[in-house]
């Protein structure tokens, strides 16, 4: 059974599409991650021109985060304080990114530009999430005890750069620049390759900023609904590419499927799960390889055109 | 030269025989709606030859092209080139408002309805269809073609423009593609495809005898999104912001939604 998405003007299966959305919601409450690395992708190889997917995408991101920052905010597992400043710099990365989005889709290097950022970016994240957790489970073998990740108080140069700010509910007196410069990098890498960035933030809040590892998934979740909010909205307003039949679809299947991946997430061991979907990442980021070195089956495409001015 | 062609064309009118040929056609559908399962169709033409006094013609030596042309769109062909060991981009034409959709039918090979200069003046055949080619891009990635009949390479991207345009079902020529059930009357068959563009499409039947254009109709049809379809699409384009906006709301309902069962189950 076929669907026409008004916005991409083709005809989809509704079942693949559905699917990628219960697929790649199991795997987002399996690990909690957002998924947007995986969701895009997806989308872009069934077929969805690659501006459609990115842009689509950032709402359902904004619905898939907005669940979960909910359930923090109802066990008082956010800071908002730290929330509100990380989006400030979202908010001027979003409306960055969604300019080169258009710029790189104008000069026709859109999906090069989107291809290589997924390999060197989720190349290296996952490079980084295998060594981590690999190195833990032969520790854990070996009867080592592996040394705690965060060590409270300990701040590197970054944190005492200049605009010191307290947030009470992280117990952090640190500099606002990296906060801001945080969230700004993420929202720009966000819109431009439809992604939440919550693999990246939630990495980076933890060993960077040295937030508390309970606030850390809320508090990257209420951001990330904002700053995938003010996306979604500048994407339609600006490249016009937001399919909303095609994200609501992900959206009610990425639902479904973040229910049965939590649970499964609850029985799995913590450096197994991260394992996996480090593993996950290096296969997405080595798929986007073949697509940008292997020669391509047609050399030749028709797009749309926008002549510069 | 618009006004030339007329004048021209008005003299040929004058100077024609006194039993002129003149032809009637219509399409069977004047309206295509493309709805949440369209998976393409076909337009069919049905026209006859008469003379001016409203016979049929009995003459052997009719021959009928039908020209569809769907709304004009600028278009971009690229070719990708290995670059550092990654394929990427390069080279590429801007084909400006370029038909979306273009058929060319004959009821015989080009070639024997019309001379060659009509074939171009009508456009009629992929080759003598009239693009306006613009290099857009930084000459600095246009590889030599190193053949001196096509330097700049427009020739070469033409050409698979054409065949892009060929492949996804939208360009096509097809000599011979016409019908006659009988000597005066024919019938023409366009398929429109799934991923047919929207808007006007304009028709145009031209009788040739003799090697002239001896009598011509014009028509047209519409392939619009139906229904919800249309009222995204408009709503996306005419109100993009209030569209973005609404659709943020929408996926936060969903979120909220989600979140609520999630909790009771």
């Amino acid at each position: 059974m076929t669907i026409y998405l008004p916005i991409a003007e083709m005809a989809v299966n509704i079942a693949l599409i559905f699917g990628i959305g219960v697929v790649v919601g199991m795997i987002s409450g399996m690990f909690g991650v957002g998924g947007g690395f995986l969701m895009t992708p997806l989308l872009i190889f069934s077929g969805v021109p690659p501006a459609v997917a990115v842009a689509s995408q950032a709402s359902q991101i904004a619905a898939s985060s907005f669940s979960g920052a909910l359930a923090a905010w109802r066990k008082n597992l956010l800071d908002a304080k730290l929330a509100l400043v990380l989006l400030s710099g979202g908010m001027v990365g979003s409306l960055l990114g969604v300019w080169a989005f258009a710029a790189l889709r104008a000069s026709g290097q859109l999906d090069v530009v989107i291809a290589l950022s997924y390999v060197v970016l989720l190349g290296v994240v996952g490079g980084l999430m295998l060594r981590e957790s690999v190195g833990y489970m032969l520790a854990q073998r070996r009867g080592v005890t592996p040394t705690p990740v965060r060590t409270a108080g300990r701040h590197g140069w970054i944190a005492r750069l200049p605009f010191q700010m307290r947030f009470p509910r992280s117990g952090l007196a640190i500099s606002a620049i990296p906060v801001v410069g945080l969230g700004l990098a993420i929202g720009f890498v966000g819109s431009v390759l439809g992604i939440g960035g919550g693999f990246i933030m939630v990495p980076a809040m933890i060993y960077l900023l040295r937030v508390p590892t309970q606030i850390v998934v809320g508090t990257s979740q209420i951001q990330m609904v904002a700053t995938m909010s003010a996306a979604a909205i500048l994407h339609a307003g600006i490249t016009q590419s937001v399919d909303v039949v095609l994200a609501v679809l992900l959206m009610v299947g990425g639902a479904i499927g973040a229910q049965y991946g939590a649970a499964m997430g609850q029985k799995m061991k913590g450096e197994t799960l991260r394992a996996a979907l480090a593993l996950l990442i290096i296969a997405v980021a080595g798929r986007f390889a073949l697509e940008v070195l292997v020669e391509p089956a047609d050399r030749f495409s028709v797009a749309p055109g926008v002549l510069l001015p | 030269m618009m006004r030339a062609a007329v004048l021209l064309l008005a003299c040929l009118g004058l100077a024609a025989p006194a039993a002129a040929e003149r032809v009637v056609a219509v399409v069977g559908a004047e309206r295509i709606a493309i709805t949440s399962n369209f998976t393409g169709t076909e337009v069919v033409l049905f026209g006859a030859i008469e003379t001016d006094a409203g016979a049929p013609v009995t003459g052997l030596d009719h021959e009928v092209v039908v020209i569809v042309r769907g709304p004009a769109k600028t278009l971009v062909t690229r070719e990708k080139v290995r670059l550092f060991g990654i394929w990427a981009n390069g080279p590429e034409r801007t084909f400006m408002a370029a038909p979306s959709y273009y058929k060319a039918l004959s009821t015989a090979p080009f070639e024997a309805v019309a001379p060659e200069h009509l074939l171009g003046e009508h456009e009629i055949g992929l080759s003598h269809l009239r693009l306006d080619i613009r290099r857009p891009g930084p000459a600095a990635r246009d590889t030599g073609t190193g053949d001196p009949s096509d330097p700049r390479g427009d020739i070469r991207l033409r050409a698979e423009f054409t065949r892009l345009m060929g492949e996804a079902g939208v360009w096509r020529e097809a000599p011979g593609a016409i019908d006659r059930p009988a000597r005066h009357v024919f019938r023409a068959r366009a398929a429109i495809p799934a991923n047919a563009p929207i808007g006007i499409y304009a028709v145009r039947v031209l009788v040739f005898a003799r090697g002239e254009l001896v009598a011509r109709e014009s028509t047209t049809f519409e392939v619009m999104k139906a229904g919800f379809e249309q009222e995204v699409f408009e709503a996306s384009r005419r109100q993009a912001w209030a569209y973005g906006v609404g659709s943020v709301v929408l996926a936060l309902a969903i979120g909220w939604l989600a979140g609520a069962l999630f909790r009771r189950s």
